[in-house]
């Protein structure tokens, strides 16, 4: 039998059923492994009822917590796949994902089902209170080669290196890639882990990982510095799964409450942590910020677990199951970063990619668009990004999709958009805008609510510059980030 | 369109109908799981943007984001105190 990250859950749950699992967002609440493996037979039950077969995809419109959580482990549990619709995209971007990854069917939040049915049968499903599932209409063919993967998770996204393309994980990859992780972690039936991000964009090698080695989670009720370290305090957190932004405002919170005393690791993921919010973490806490290395392609190559302060500022050593080659030029000691380990990613979607023909371009390497250097110890340090890739608050897009909606505007000739250095967000987004002759130029409310049509609010730009002309490097091509070329990381 | 009002649209086109089609300016945006930190930054990037100040780090807490008027109220003294955005 192929490997399942269900029955997986289904073995920790059978091991340690009345361990709590799910802890919030009330101080009293609390599920345990059975209480939640019952849930998720019950939910896979009314799937299969529903017609949902092996093998298909599902797209799923739903906020992230716990049943979130308990809808992939019901569709993993039928041998289904999942692509995650996420919640803050607008309904356009939505129905976009329809055209770039073949969906069998959808589950959505009864609210928000209304944003898709352009695709779907008029006929749904319930499943649960707010979930209604419902098979999908129009959409694009799957590649043919996808029958071949055991495929857990087709994540839209553009990867690494630009265009959109979809990442397909199977249920190997994510395996191998929670073991790896778990080197470092040693996540395991004594830990609770608070966590603050969306389930969107970060379940595999995380919540995966909680329910495969028997963690719990606990969900505070927002992400309020106040609501946060009380939710820790009082369901004692040995780890914190959260974005540089969350730390801040933690640091923000004034009510003088602490850590727990039991806290191992302040685990900072989705993207680089700017040193200011580092230092302010530790100056109120006394806790260093364990910073990570995370890639689509290849999970968590490395995890600073140091809980060292002078070595605050790195991703960390890399973890035993991932090989790193530095691509230099001679005399220099920093270069792209390349890497190969066990769990990269199956497949690129579309147009598909094999893991083999992606990794025979550079010799059985990844090759990340990352710049990095190593310590003498061994400890990587991330200096620079060499792709234009933006990110707010942890959510990361590429410009070309922002400047394409822009360069629709009838007013605007051309458009070039970059991530500019936030203290809240880590990034923030701005836009060079050229008028179109004879056109007036609108101002930025206008602009806003026209990309408030197309784009979810982390991609709106918080500043338009009007500007005589883009600027263009010596081979043609347009110099999207006037201030700085290369994009500072952890500054 | 004065402050409150603009916040109400803004969040009653950010909510997908899950407040219907009016909400109270009193009405506990925190308690219900509205403004969870992906709504809390758009609410503060529009506001930003349509008003031109700015949020300091220390201006996230629960007590400006949790009604329409505490944010609207939080605005107003934002734009006495001429917290412009740079």
């Amino acid at each position: 039998m192929s490997r399942n990250c269900a029955r997986i859950f289904f073995d920790t749950a059978e091991r340690q059923a009345d361990h709590p699992l799910i802890l919030g967002p009330d101080a009293g609440d609390c599920v345990s492994y059975a209480q939640f493996r019952d849930e998720v037979l019950a939910l896979a039950g009314a799937l299969r009822a529903a017609g949902l077969r092996a093998g298909q995809n599902v797209g799923l419109l739903f906020p992230s917590g716990r049943q979130y959580i308990a809808l992939v482990y019901a569709l993993w549990a039928c041998d289904a796949c999942v692509t995650p619709l996420p919640v803050e995209l607008t309904p356009a971007e939505k129905l976009q994902i329809f055209d770039h990854v073949h969906l069998d069917a959808v589950i959505a939040e009864r609210r928000l089902i209304g944003q898709v049915a352009a695709r779907l049968d008029s006929a749904s499903t319930p499943l649960a209170a707010q979930a209604l599932y419902a098979g999908v209409t129009h959409s694009c063919s799957a590649p043919p080669q996808l029958a071949a993967v055991n495929a857990a998770f087709i994540r839209f996204t553009s990867g690494t290196t630009g265009s959109a393309k979809g990442v397909v994980l199977s249920h190997e990859s994510i395996h191998e890639r929670i073991c790896a992780a778990n080197a470092a972690l040693q996540l395991g039936g004594a830990d609770r882990v608070l966590w603050l991000l969306s389930m969107d964009y970060h379940f595999a090698v995380s919540i995966v990982a909680y329910l495969s080695f028997g963690a719990a989670i606990i969900l505070p009720k927002n992400s309020f510095g106040i609501s946060t370290l009380t939710a820790a305090r009082q369901h004692r957190a040995t780890l914190m799964y959260a974005s540089p932004t969350h730390y801040n405002l933690m640091v923000q919170d004034d009510s003088g409450m602490g850590l727990p005393d039991c806290l191992r690791f302040a685990i900072v993921t989705t993207t680089a942590l700017p040193v200011q919010i580092g230092e302010a973490f530790y100056a109120r806490f006394g806790q260093v910020l364990n910073e990570t290395y995370g890639i689509i392609e290849l999970g968590l190559p490395a995890i600073n677990v140091s809980n060292r302060r002078d070595r605050q500022g790195s991703v960390g050593r890399l973890l035993p199951a991932y090989e790193l080659r530095i691509e230099c030029t001679p005399g220099d000691t920093q270069g792209e970063i390349l890497l190969r380990s066990p769990g990269m990613l199956d497949a690129y979607y579309s147009p598909w990619q094999s893991r083999e023909q992606i990794l025979a371009r550079d010799g059985g390497w990844l090759r990340t668009g990352d710049l990095g250097r190593l310590s003498e110890d061994g400890y990587l340090y991330i200096v620079g990004r060499s792709k234009d890739m933006i990110s707010v608050g942890g959510l990361k897009f590429f410009p070309d999709e922002v400047e394409t909606v822009l360069a629709q505007h009838p007013a605007i000739q051309a458009a070039t958009v970059y991530g500019r250095h936030d203290g809240r967000w880590g990034q923030s987004v701005v836009a060079q805008l050229v008028l179109r002759p004879a056109c007036a130029a609108p101002g930025n409310d206008e602009l806003a609510a026209y990309c408030r049509q197309y784009l979810a609010p982390y991609k709106i730009p918080s500043q338009f510059q009007w500007v005589d002309k883009l600027s263009y490097t010596a081979s043609g091509k347009v110099i999207r980030n006037p201030e700085r070329t290369l994009q500072p990381i952890g500054s | 369109m004065d402050v409150q009002q603009d916040i109400c649209h803004y969040i009653l086109s950010q909510t997908a109908g899950k407040l219907g089609e009016s909400v109270d300016v009193d009405y506990d945006l925190i308690e219900s799981g509205i403004m969870d930190s992906l709504f809390m930054m758009g609410v503060i990037t529009h506001l930003e943007q349509r008003y031109q100040m700015q949020f300091g780090l220390h201006d996230i807490v629960p007590r400006n984001f949790r009604t329409i008027r505490t944010l609207s109220d939080f605005v107003a003294r934002a734009l006495a105190d001429n917290r412009v955005a740079i």
